[in-house]
C-alpha cells in the first residue's frame, strides 16, 4: 500500500491529535487544544484513537518495580484528604436541594430529614461480597461484582470486549436451586449495567446464586424465559 | 477483616460445551480488563481497597513509564503518587463506553503526570538539557501475551519508516519533545522535522490500520 507523499493541512484534525497526544507542540498550542478537546467531540475521539495506537510503546518497557514508600504515601494522602474535603454526597448535591424545594420555611423539617440522609449516606463505602465472571465466546466477558445494599445485593455488571449480534439484547438471567430462571434486565456491551436485586430472590447465601447471560430478540425475551443460546453462565464466588 | 485477594472460579459453558478458561492470553487479557474495570467502578464509589487492587495490577506498568520519562527514581515516585490520588478522584471520568481500555487510560494519566514533571523541571533549569536519544525499547520475554502483540504491531509499523522518523517519534512518546527540541537537536529546519514526523505518523496510522 503506498501513502501519498505530502504535508497534511496544518488544521488537519487527525493530525493536531497526535500532535497534541504527542505533546509535539509548544504551550500555547496545548493550551488552546486542550480547551478544543471539551467541546469538540471528533477532536477528542481522534486523540484517544492515537492513545490507543501508540500506548502500547509503554506497555513492554522493562519493569521496574517502585519502592515501599509509594503505596503508604498514597493511601496517607488521601485520608488526609477525605478528612478536610469529604467526596460528594447526597448533602452537597445542589439538585437535591432544589428538588426539596429549599425554602425558609420548610428548612426546618428538610434539615432533620437530610441530617439523617447526610449521615446515613457517609457510612464507608460498602465493600463487595461476592464476584462472578461470565466468559462468553471469542473471549468476551462480564464480570459481575455484588454488594450488600438496604438489605438487598447490588450487583454490577462491567462487560469487556463483548459483541452482541446486531438487532439482539444480551439478557441477565438469575438461577436459584429448583426455580426458573429469573430475568434481571438487559446488558450492555459498552458500559456497566447495575442491578438490585431483593434479599427474597437470592433464595438464602449468594453462595446459591448462578448468572446466566443468553442472546434474545432486541428489547428481551419475549417469554420470561432465556430463548436463544446462553453465552455464559457463572456462580458467584465469595469474596 | 483485610481483602487479601480476590479468587475467581469460572463455571463456564456455552452452548452446553465446556471451555476451559484462563487458558489462552487473549482470555487473560479479557479477564484482567473487566476486572480493573470493576475496580474502577468501585473506585467511584469511594473504596480503597479497590484502589489497592488497581494498584497491585498496576503499579509496576506506570512505574515503568513514569521512570522512563523522568528518569529520576525518586522523582517517578513522586508522580506515580499523584497518578494513584488522580485515580482516586477522577475515577467516574473514564468512560469505558468510548472503547478505551482501562490500561491505557491510567498509562495516559502516568505520561501526562510524567511530562507536567518534566515541565516544571525543564521551567526551574531554564534550559532543555534531555537527552533527544532515546535507548533501545526492546520487549522483554516474560511480558503479557496480549500487550506483546499490539506492541509489536506497533513496531512492525514503527520499523517500516525510515530510522531518523521511527527515533523521532519515539523521542516525542517518552520525551515530550516538541518539534522545536527535535528539529534544534537533529540539526535540521523546523519545517523539514514537521513534515518528516506528519509523514511517518500518517504511514504509521495507515500500517496500523491496515
Amino acid at each position: 500500500m503506498s501513502v501519498p507523499e505530502i504535508d497534511p493541512p496544518d488544521d488537519d484534525i487527525e493530525m493536531l491529535a497526535a500532535e497534541f497526544f504527542l505533546r509535539l507542540l509548544n504551550a500555547g498550542e496545548i493550551t488552546k487544544l486542550n480547551a478544543l478537546r471539551t467541546h469538540n467531540r471528533q477532536f477528542d475521539e481522534a486523540v484517544q484513537a492515537w492513545e490507543m495506537r501508540l500506548m502500547p510503546l509503554a506497555e513492554v518497557l522493562a519493569p521496574v518495580q517502585p519502592g515501599a514508600r509509594v503505596w503508604p504515601a498514597i493511601t496517607a494522602a488521601i485520608a488526609s484528604a477525605e478528612t478536610t474535603k469529604p467526596r460528594l454526597g447526597l448533602w452537597d448535591n445542589l439538585k437535591f436541594w432544589r428538588y426539596f424545594g429549599l425554602s425558609a420555611g420548610a428548612f426546618g423539617t428538610v434539615f432533620a430529614a437530610a441530617m439523617i440522609v447526610a449521615v446515613f449516606l457517609r457510612a464507608p463505602p460498602p465493600l463487595p461480597i461476592a464476584t462472578a465472571s461470565l466468559v462468553t465466546e471469542h473471549a468476551g466477558l462480564f464480570v459481575a461484582t455484588a454488594e450488600k445494599k438496604n438489605g438487598g445485593i447490588l450487583l454490577v455488571v462491567s462487560p469487556s470486549q463483548v459483541s452482541v449480534p446486531q438487532h439482539k439484547s444480551a439478557e441477565l438471567w438469575l438461577l436459584t436451586p429448583g426455580n426458573q430462571p429469573e430475568p434481571l434486565g438487559l446488558l450492555a456491551s459498552n458500559r456497566s449495567v447495575a442491578v438490585n436485586l431483593s434479599a427474597n430472590r437470592l433464595h438464602g447465601s449468594i453462595s446459591n446464586v448462578t448468572l446466566a447471560v443468553s442472546i434474545e430478540p432486541a428489547g428481551g425475551s419475549p417469554t420470561g424465559l432465556p430463548t436463544g443460546p446462553v453465552i455464559a453462565v457463572a456462580k458467584f464466588v465469595p469474596i | 477483616m483485610r481483602l487479601r485477594s480476590i479468587r475467581l472460579l469460572i463455571d463456564v459453558c456455552t452452548g452446553g460445551r465446556i471451555f476451559v478458561t484462563l487458558a489462552s492470553a487473549n482470555h487473560q487479557a479479557a479477564i484482567d480488563r473487566a476486572e480493573l474495570l470493576a475496580c474502577l467502578h468501585r473506585v467511584t464509589r469511594g473504596d480503597r481497597l479497590a484502589l489497592e487492587e488497581i494498584y497491585r495490577r498496576t503499579n509496576v506498568k506506570l512505574f515503568s513509564l513514569c521512570a522512563r520519562i523522568l528518569v529520576d527514581r525518586a522523582e517517578a515516585e513522586d508522580v506515580l503518587q499523584e497518578v494513584y490520588i488522580t485515580v482516586w478522584n477522577k475515577a467516574d471520568q473514564f468512560d469505558e463506553a468510548r472503547g478505551l481500555s482501562p490500561m491505557t487510560w491510567l498509562l495516559t494519566i502516568a505520561r501526562n503526570r510524567s511530562f507536567d514533571r518534566l515541565r516544571s523541571r525543564r521551567q526551574y533549569h531554564g534550559a532543555l538539557d534531555e537527552a533527544v536519544e532515546v535507548a533501545d525499547t526492546a520487549p522483554l520475554a516474560d511480558i503479557a501475551l496480549a500487550s506483546l502483540e499490539s506492541a509489536q504491531r506497533l513496531n512492525a509499523c514503527l520499523d517500516g519508516l525510515d530510522g531518523r522518523t521511527a527515533q523521532a517519534i519515539r523521542a516525542a512518546f517518552f520525551g515530550g519533545q516538541t518539534y522545536e527540541c527535535l528539529a534544534t537537536a537533529a540539526g535540521t529546519p523546523l519545517g523539514s522535522m514537521k513534515s518528516l514526523i506528519r509523514r511517518g505518523l500518517m504511514r504509521l496510522k495507515a500500517c496500523l490500520g491496515s
